[in-house]
């Protein structure tokens, strides 16, 4: 078990990154082109909920789920996730994208509030299904983007650093107590999933 | 796995050299046209992208494919290089790079070593690649030759550099994380090549 202090300096400086990084699209001068592009890019998995709770709930997952899902779900994600994105550019539709996302909240969030411990393959495959809708709706705005390479590396690291917030708080587990208040965590995902699935949000 | 005193020894000649281009006179002849050739690599995001994922695969593979690899890519690179200089290229497809890049980046994240004719025809193919994308888009032609000598200098700075942190990681890494971390790079750098090749391919 990791001792506690360790535990607390690696989700701080995880915590610290990421708010740091979000931090960055509040300033006065967004700029546009490149800069536009990434930021553009960036804020669009973290300014949308439906994203955010099912990106932090797949880091969660993977922390919960121990060695090897906590490494191969976020290697694993942004490639699925950049087929289902290579789809939207291409205008191949996918049905029921949004409810697609919104689902992926629910039903993660459900398996960590149960506790669920699925063979790898199975979360593999449950994460990279929902990955396919994550990045169909990032790759439909990509054509429009204000420069569409660096919206790409703006969402990928947006995406991925959700996951990894996901993973930090996933590290309570190693805490007395702390299974149950990442299990909470999951239940509290999964209600807003449900949220955005049946329109209440 | 490659030598760490030759990639030091590189990366120490490289650095040595690299002070000449931020010196504030740089009257020599053909410097501006070395200055905007270095810098290509790095302005350009797909190239530095490919370049970076090549030296990620080649970093994950076993000693002797990484030196074959390694010799392959710097081979294709000069053969890019001489054929974006004697050629008329500039309808070169944006695709391929992003291609490179994906290959790279997916064989990255997979972090395993692959058979030694993979290995070598991926760097090779990467290098060449990359030094016919590197066109000196220069009116002179000394000028243009500068330019691609100094994108060759980046290029290859760049791919040792990716290089020698997976081997200096895998070699000294007793975190796990520091390795994953280089997958995940790999993985990110793999999904935004693919969606970049499918916007070529829509265009």
């Amino acid at each position: 078990m990791m001792p506690f202090k360790k535990l607390s300096v690696l989700s701080g400086a995880i915590l610290t990154v990421f708010f740091s990084v979000v931090a960055v699209p509040a300033m006065a001068h967004g700029g546009g082109g490149v800069s536009g592009g990434f930021l553009s890019g960036f804020t669009h998995p973290i300014l949308g909920w439906d994203h955010v709770v099912a990106m932090v709930a797949v880091g969660l997952w993977g922390a919960f789920l121990g060695s090897p899902a906590i490494w191969i779900l976020p290697v694993a994600f942004p490639l699925v996730m950049a087929f289902g994105g290579a789809l939207g550019v291409l205008g191949i539709p996918v049905p029921a994208v949004e409810a697609g996302i919104a689902a992926s909240s629910v039903v993660l969030g459900i398996l960590i509030a149960g506790a669920a411990r699925a063979p790898l393959w199975l979360a593999t495959l449950i994460v990279a299904v929902f990955a396919v809708f994550h990045g169909h709706a990032h790759g439909t705005e990509l054509p429009e983007a204000v420069h569409p390479l660096t919206y790409a590396v703006g969402f990928v690291c947006g995406t991925g650093l959700l996951h990894l917030l996901g993973i930090g708080l996933g590290f309570l587990t190693r805490l007395p107590s702390g299974v149950i208040a990442v299990r909470v965590c999951g239940a509290a995902i999964a209600v807003i999933g449900a949220s955005f699935l049946f329109g209440v949000i | 796995m490659l030598s760490d005193r030759v990639y030091s020894g590189v990366i120490a000649a490289a650095w040595l050299i690299w002070p000449g281009a931020a010196a504030a006179h740089i009257g020599v002849h053909g410097s501006d046209g070395f200055v905007t050739g270095a810098l290509r690599p790095v302005m350009d995001f797909s190239q530095l992208l490919a370049t970076i994922s090549v030296g990620l695969f080649v970093g994950w593979q076993n000693a002797g494919n990484a030196n074959r690899a390694a010799g392959a890519f710097v081979a294709g690179l000069v053969a890019g290089l001489a054929g974006a200089f004697w050629s008329d290229l500039s309808n070169l497809p944006a695709g391929l790079l992003h291609g490179v890049a994906f290959a790279g980046g997916f064989l990255a994240a997979l972090a395993r070593p692959v058979p030694v004719f993979f290995a070598v025809t991926l760097g090779g193919a990467g290098g060449l690649i990359i030094g016919l994308a590197l066109l000196p888009g220069s009116e002179s032609v000394s000028e243009a030759g500068f330019a691609l000598v100094g994108g060759f200098f980046t290029v290859t700075l760049i791919f040792i550099y990716a290089v020698f942190a997976v081997n200096w990681l895998r070699g000294r890494a007793s975190k796990p994380w520091l390795l994953l971390g280089l997958r995940i790079a790999g993985s990110w750098i793999a999904a935004i090549a693919l969606m970049m090749l499918a916007l070529t391919l829509r265009a």
